[in-house]
């Protein structure tokens, strides 16, 4: 194919490409199809068959009423920015310049509209697609640039020798009336043609385009991290883009905000569950809820936990009751803008941590300080029986009457509306004849209802709420779709509205298995219910003899959450596809679209800066180093890569070994690297010698020993000429002269063995060797004489 | 010897520096962060192009092959060799521009110059290219220095590199016609002296070979031991040397002001004398003396051959015409060496009057020079009967 | 190479100094081109022994041994033979010149014309002639020996480039010391002492010394190193023509030959150096004419070369 095909396919392939990525923003999707047909055809007729090629002054007239026409469309619609009319306008040109025979400016021009197209369309969209056709966007125009340019610069050659050709007809000497006194021709210049596209468009070009994408966009990243910020501006994507709200763990829950949620695959936490005697990791058959906080008090669409003065203990040594089965929990926790910790309800502790704190109301465990650091601590707990979650743990201290009052409250009648006259109405309707005296029917009855999918349906999307009612009721009355909050909202507040005392529980519900431990990550977040039954509710055997406080039942009302759908979904991979477009989504609105200021500080400029700080600070310090040295210990151990766990697999054991081998690998580099320039030097050295010496050894001594005496042989002397003169110096004095015929010996031997390619045997051997030493010694007796 | 010269932003490097400012103003004044992005992308590429322009001189060396000689007007192809040492990476695009500037131009003589394109070169290959032209005027040349300079890939920036590489190229006289009178002129010169002093005494010309006795022939013509051999008479036939020895002085004068006319005469006499020469170092067979009386003087002889040819044209490229007058002192130096019995040529840009004893004291006062003076020829060029004698092409 | 062979060479060296007195040099060379299978070409001015040399080599061989004296007359025919009518048999027979020898002196090649020149050089770079159609073989070992006169003499019809670059090697004599000169002048008292050498070789032994020629290694390096000093016979501003391709072979063979005669079957650095300007001077030409001596500028230069260009360790 022609070098210019290839350019002519390319420039409207990235020109229809342009107008496609302009028309998923504010322009109709027609434009961009438009755009499609009119490349494709103008590739076709006007580049491969040159049946319609528009002239000057068609184009001009062409321009001139697009240029009318967007102005027209302008001022129709003065709501519409000027920028739109101004891009339709380029949209037009394009058009026109697609259909007219191209010259190298036009390509050109072509590509140039083409990147301001794209210029305006990044202004107008923000979806992730759009992200990464902007990707293929760099890599089709860095091909297209390339082709571009190889043939401007082979046909300008061409161009050249065409001109060169003319100017010797003209000035040639036989057309010229003035030689011999002849003008000299001004150009010279080769190359006739324009090579064909196979000759240049090959594998290396390919690869080198690549390769300058892939660096363009790593320097692009880099660039577009490290640009600051301004502070207090609205960095997220465009101004009147929807509000979005990232699901995660936080110490209160709002009802009722606008808009969808989006989950986070940021790391949260890793959870090791383990049999405190064998050490075997425990996977459980259903999901473990790690309690983070418990919230009692809803009031304005709101759960916290309400008034409330922390008594806040540090955690000592507290053992779990005998003869229950206990598992051990081991937590790796990420920093957090929380210090509430998390564990499976009950918890116990078999030592004593200076860290850890807890509040003995709620049972709720949290950290002294230093949210922004890694933590690591141990739990034990009774929750779980032969890998389930126990649906009844036992209540470690009684509650007081205020206790059980405040798990009753709901929000107050506010002159004589009840806010949630429907939710209470439809949960006495539920719970029908069953006795107030058998709470845990109750419960169980509602947590029913509400998990049915026929009533109610899960979604994380933004939900249209009546923004006149409560959420809680107007999700149980109205619109019954919501995520885990309403689920759990309604089930506390339906029970209280009932006289069963219940509260919520925030934390996180399940995880990813790794094989070993439990990766849990901000979209694991979930809400759920503790429900309060006395001690003769709880039925006999529920609990050990020793707890008399009563029980706390655990109840999920939501039907199918974020872990559930994990596991209930039998086709992984279609599972694993749909989490990683979530992780780049959420990646995407979070580190594109959203870096502000304050995302900046955090992520990105304040973990470098205390990075170097700690490396500057510590560099001298023997502590910072043996930490650092038990940490890399530490990456090296198996078990902190879940290897020990029994697992084949894990993203971490797989990270640590790229970044092992990349470390390797450029260890071997740079050792080869070094290796290879010593022993040139080395060669080099040695060849030189060689190449005077001839590789051979007392050769090599005779001119080392003559040179030491100032006799050096000139790089034209052969080495007879040259023991001749070093004899005759020698004949002319006394002290020396018996040495005179020594040195063209030698020589004579050497040649023997380098040209002759002989090698000297034991007599001429030692005569050499003789010689040699006779030689050294009278040259020294020379010396002193003289 | 390369030396590196500072990068520079192309015309499109303009332009598209220009749109990149103006996403970046655009993502800073709406706090898009998308545009910012954008111009992160497009930020790349110019840092990328500045590495890649670099990348592809690096290790490439350039070497110029240029004939030994050519001849004024003719085509001159100039080969380029690029070398690329890299082991992995090609070199694509890459222009090699050339200077040619002539030895003694005035400052007001623009150098010629001289591209040619390296579309790719493979890895740790070498490929060739040649740039073509004619080079109108004889004298010596300078080629050099090369710049080699690219764009590649995005023809944003533009790099190059000086590769000193001066070489010189001897451009000789055009060579124009000789006309059938002057090949009669020269035979009867040959002729009309031949008679005047011969080295061997016999009348008869050179010995050439044997043939039968036939009637006429003169007795003492008889080869006769060959007669014994053969049993038959034979008689030796003789061959008139024909190829005189000859002696070509050049006088390049010209007024110290020399005007369009005054050059062209020069470069008239220089192209018929080198015509003169390499005609009769074609035929071979004699000595040639070439003297050159310019503004250095140059003497050339030897037997009629190629060798002689080269050495003259040499000679004859870089003569410059002067308002000096070197005439009779390198006539005379010339008349010293020849051998006796030479013709002697003087082609001149002037009339020369050789009963002007003041100028040509000299030879007038040498006996042996003396002997030539009736048998100098003088070719004026100014003459218009030169184009009996001679065609310029 | 046998012993036997190398101590040939020794007495054939040994009976030429016998009445070439003081020309060690040019009884080498003059061996060099013997076992090398080649031509030598002698210059001087008249009278310092150059023919006396060829003769010495020549009569010291037991093999047929012819002089021609070229003279402005001389014809082909005279060199190379004639058909002659024979009346007996009514038929041509081809009479054999005096080229038909295993040694031939070829006395002041120069004062023949160039026809009767190129037949004598024809003959000794095929090692055959050809007459009427007819193809005749030359006897083995066939050598030439050339004597010319400085060209600068009247004269003289001077070699052409093509033809001088036929011989292995040129070289002058010189004049020699007042001692030797001495010894020339009390020898000669009793009559031309060359006409009372005796041979020492045969020409079975001259054959073999040549085949032993071509047995003698040279080592890479020296490849190189001649092939260099070839090279800077033609990138040179002093020369219009460097050494031929031919040039470069017969620098080998010669250094190859002097190699034996030195009793080594290895060549090394020093042997091309020797040989260099004998070998290569006449094979190149010079740039311009008011130079002097031509001879002794070319030398001059080529051992230049010699002396600038590193040699091989």
């Amino acid at each position: 194919m022609h070098l210019e095909r290839v350019l002519q396919i390319g420039v409207a392939g990235l020109a229809a490409l342009a107008t496609v990525l302009l028309s998923m923003g504010e322009l109709n999707a027609a434009i961009g199809l438009a755009a499609v047909t009119v490349a494709v055809a103008s590739v076709y007729l006007t580049d491969i068959t040159g049946w319609v090629r528009l002239n000057r002054v068609t184009a001009d007239v062409a321009g001139v009423a697009a240029a009318a026409f967007a102005f027209y469309q302008w001022q129709r619609d003065l709501t519409e920015a000027g920028l739109l009319a101004l891009v339709n306008f380029v949209i037009y040109v394009q058009f026109i310049l697609q259909f007219k025979h191209k010259r190298i400016g036009t390509y050109w021009l072509l590509v140039v509209l083409s990147l301001m197209q794209v210029a305006v369309a990044t202004a107008l969209n923000e979806s992730l697609l759009f992200g990464l056709l902007l990707v293929v966007y760099l890599f089709s125009a860095l091909g297209v640039l390339v082709v571009f340019y190889l043939y401007r610069e082979s046909s300008r050659a061409a161009d050249d020798a065409i001109d060169e050709r003319l100017t010797v007809l003209a000035a040639g000497p036989s057309g010229s009336a003035r030689w011999p006194v002849a003008p000299q021709v001004a150009v010279f210049t080769g190359h006739t043609t324009v090579p064909r596209a196979d000759e240049t468009l090959n594998r290396p070009l390919a690869r080198l385009v690549v390769g300058a994408g892939g660096t363009t966009l790593a320097l692009a990243s880099v660039l577009f991290l490290a640009i600051p910020r301004v502070e207090r501006a609205s960095w997220r994507g465009t101004e009147d883009g929807p509000v979005q709200r990232v699901v995660g763990f936080s110490n209160e829950v709002e009802l009722g905000e606008l808009g969808a949620v989006s989950e986070s695959p940021e790391e949260v936490m890793q959870v090791w569950l383990k049999n405190p005697d064998t050490h075997q990791p425990i996977e459980m058959v259903d999901e473990p809820l790690f309690r983070g906080v418990a919230l009692t008090a809803y009031a304005n669409r709101k759960w916290s936990q309400g008034q409330h003065q922390p008594r806040t203990q540090r955690v000592r040594s507290r053992p779990p009751p005998q003869g229950a089965p206990v598992v051990k929990q081991h937590f790796v926790v990420q920093p957090l803008d929380t210090n509430v910790l998390f564990s499976l309800y009950p918890w116990f502790s078999s030592v004593t941590s200076d860290e850890l704190i807890w509040d003995s109301r709620d049972e709720q465990i949290s950290r002294r300080g230093g949210a922004g650091r890694v933590i690591e601590y141990d739990m034990l707990t009774t929750g779980i029986v032969d890998r389930r979650l126990k649906p009844i743990v036992p209540v470690l201290r009684p509650p007081s009457q205020e206790d059980i009052e405040r798990l009753l409250a709901l929000p107050e009648v506010v002159e004589g509306r009840d806010p949630l006259a429907g939710m209470r109405a439809l949960a006495e309707k539920i719970i029908g004849d069953i006795p107030a005296d058998n709470p845990l029917e109750r419960a169980r009855r509602l947590n029913n209802y509400l998990r049915d999918p026929t009533n109610f349906r899960y979604s994380l999307d933004a939900v249209a709420r009546d923004t006149m009612l409560d959420p809680v009721e107007d999700f149980v009355t109205g619109n019954r779709v919501g995520h885990c909050e309403y689920f759990a909202s309604a089930l506390a507040l339906m029970l209280r509205a009932v006289g069963v005392p219940s509260r919520l529980a925030i934390g996180f519900k399940g995880g990813e298995w790794m094989g070993g431990y439990y990766q849990v990550r901000a979209l694991h977040a979930h809400a759920w219910v503790e429900v309060y039954l006395p001690p003769e509710a709880v039925p006999a055997g529920e609990l050990p003899a020793t707890s008399e406080n009563g029980g706390w039942l655990i109840l999920d009302p939501t039907a199918s959450g974020p872990g559930a759908a994990a596991t209930s979904t039998t086709d992984y991979l279609i599972q694993n596809l749909r989490g990683y477009i979530t992780a780049a989504r959420a990646i995407w609105r979070s580190y594109v679209l959203g870096m502000d200021h304050d995302r900046q500080q955090t992520a990105i400029y304040e973990p470098i800066v205390e990075g170097v700080v700690a490396f500057a600070t510590g560099a001298t310090n023997r502590e910072y180093w043996r930490n650092f040295f038990g940490k890399l210990a530490n990456l090296v151990s198996p078990a902190y890569w879940g290897l020990a766990n029994g697992g084949w697999f894990s993203w971490r054991g797989a990270l640590a070994a790229i970044v092992i081998m990349l470390v390797f690998l450029s260890l071997f580099y740079a050792a080869r690297a070094i290796v290879r320039l010593v022993w040139r030097r080395a060669r080099a050295a040695d060849t030189d010698a060689e190449r005077r010496t001839g590789g051979v050894e007392f050769y090599r001594r005779l001119e080392n020993l003559l040179a030491h005496h100032d006799f050096v042989r000139g790089a034209s002397q052969t080495q007879r000429e040259f023991a001749l003169a070093v004899g005759g110096q020698l004949a002319e004095s006394a002290h020396t002269k018996r040495a005179a015929p020594l040195p063209r010996h030698l020589v004579e031997s050497f040649y023997r063995v380098r040209f002759g390619g002989r090698t000297l045997d034991t007599q001429e051997a030692v005569a050499v060797e003789r010689a040699l030493v006779e030689l050294a010694a009278v040259l020294d007796e020379g010396r002193r004489s003289s | 010897m390369r030396r590196p010269r500072l990068p520079i932003v192309t015309l499109e490097g303009l332009i598209y520096l220009t749109m990149v400012g103006f996403v970046l103003a655009g993502a800073l004044v709406r706090h898009i962060n998308l545009l910012l992005a954008l111009f992160a992308l497009m930020a790349g590429l110019p840092i990328l192009s500045w590495r890649l322009v670099w990348a592809m001189l690096r290790r490439l060396r350039v070497q110029r092959r240029l004939p030994k000689t050519v001849a004024a007007g003719d085509l001159l192809m100039v080969q380029i060799e690029a070398a690329n040492h890299r082991r992995r990476l090609p070199t694509w695009a890459v222009t090699v521009h050339d200077q040619i500037r002539r030895h003694g131009a005035t400052p007001l003589e623009r150098p010629i110059a001289a591209k040619t394109l390296f579309t790719y070169v493979p890895p740790a290959s070498t490929s060739k290219q040649s740039y073509r032209g004619r080079l109108m005027r004889r004298g010596r040349y300078e080629f050099g220095p090369l710049r080699i300079a690219t764009r590649f890939p995005f023809g944003l920036i533009s790099a190059s590199l000086v590769v000193e590489q001066p070489q010189t190229l001897l451009v000789t006289p055009r060579l124009g016609r000789l006309t059938r009178r002057w090949h009669r002129l020269q035979q009867s010169s040959d002729l009309g002296t031949s008679n005047v002093e011969r080295r061997q005494g016999l009348l008869e010309g050179d010995f050439y070979g044997l043939r039968e006795w036939r009637r006429g022939d003169s007795r003492r013509w008889i080869h006769w031991r060959t007669s014994a051999r053969r049993q038959a008479p034979m008689v030796r036939q003789f061959e008139r040397q024909r190829n005189q020895d000859l002696a070509v002085v050049i006088e390049l004068w010209q007024p110290s002001r020399p005007e369009e006319a005054d050059e062209q005469s020069v470069e008239l006499a220089v192209s018929f004398a080198a015509s003169i020469v390499s005609d009769l170092c074609r035929r071979g067979g004699r000595t040639l003396w070439v003297a050159t009386a310019a503004q250095s003087p140059r003497f050339d002889s030897g037997p009629a051959s190629l060798a002689l040819t080269r050495e003259v044209m040499e000679s004859l490229s870089v003569a410059e015409a002067t308002s000096d007058d070197p005439l009779p002192d390198v006539l005379s130096s010339t008349l010293d060496v020849v051998r006796p019995g030479t013709n002697a040529i003087v082609i001149s840009t002037r009339s020369v009057n050789w009963a002007d004893t003041e100028r040509f004291r000299k030879l007038w006062s040498s006996p042996r020079q003396r002997a030539w003076i009736g048998r100098l020829q003088c070719i004026d060029v100014t003459r218009p009967d030169l184009a009996e004698y001679f065609v310029p092409v | 190479m046998t012993p036997e062979l190398h101590s040939l060479v020794g007495e054939l060296e040994a009976n030429i100094a016998k009445v070439v007195l003081g020309k060690p040099r040019v009884i080498r060379l003059c061996v060099v081109a013997l076992l090398s299978g080649e031509h030598v070409l002698l210059e001087d001015v008249p009278g310092v022994g150059k023919t006396l040399a060829g003769k010495a080599l020549a009569k010291s061989i037991d093999a047929k041994f012819c002089r021609i004296q070229f003279t402005p007359d001389l014809l082909p025919g005279d060199i190379v033979g004639s058909s002659v009518f024979d009346g007996k048999t009514s038929e041509f027979f081809f009479s054999q010149g005096p080229v038909f020898a295993n040694i031939v002196l070829a006395d002041e090649i120069n004062r023949t014309t160039p026809r009767t020149q190129s037949a004598l050089l024809e003959a000794m770079s095929d090692g055959q002639v050809s007459v009427d159609g007819q193809t005749y073989r030359l006897p083995r070992p066939f050598m030439v020996i050339a004597t010319q006169n400085p060209f600068e003499f009247e004269g003289t019809y001077p070699l052409p480039e093509s033809q001088l670059d036929r011989f292995l090697l040129q070289t002058n004599i010189g004049y020699p010391d007042r001692d030797d000169e001495l010894q020339v002048l009390t020898s000669h008292r009793r009559g031309e002492p060359v006409d009372s050498l005796t041979p020492v070789l045969d020409c079975h032994q001259v054959i073999a010394l040549q085949e032993a020629v071509r047995q003698v290694t040279i080592d890479e390096t020296i490849h190189h190193y001649l092939l260099d000093l070839i090279e800077a016979t033609r990138n040179s501003d002093d020369l219009h023509v460097g050494a031929s391709t031919r040039g470069a072979l017969c620098l080998y063979r010669a250094s190859q030959a002097l190699a034996l005669i030195e009793g080594r079957d290895y060549v090394v650095p020093d042997d091309i150096k020797r040989l260099a300007v004998p070998v290569l001077a006449h094979r190149v030409i010079t740039k311009g004419y008011l130079h002097g001596n031509q001879r002794g500028a070319v030398e001059v230069i080529i051992q230049r070369f010699v002396d600038d260009l590193p040699v091989p360790g």
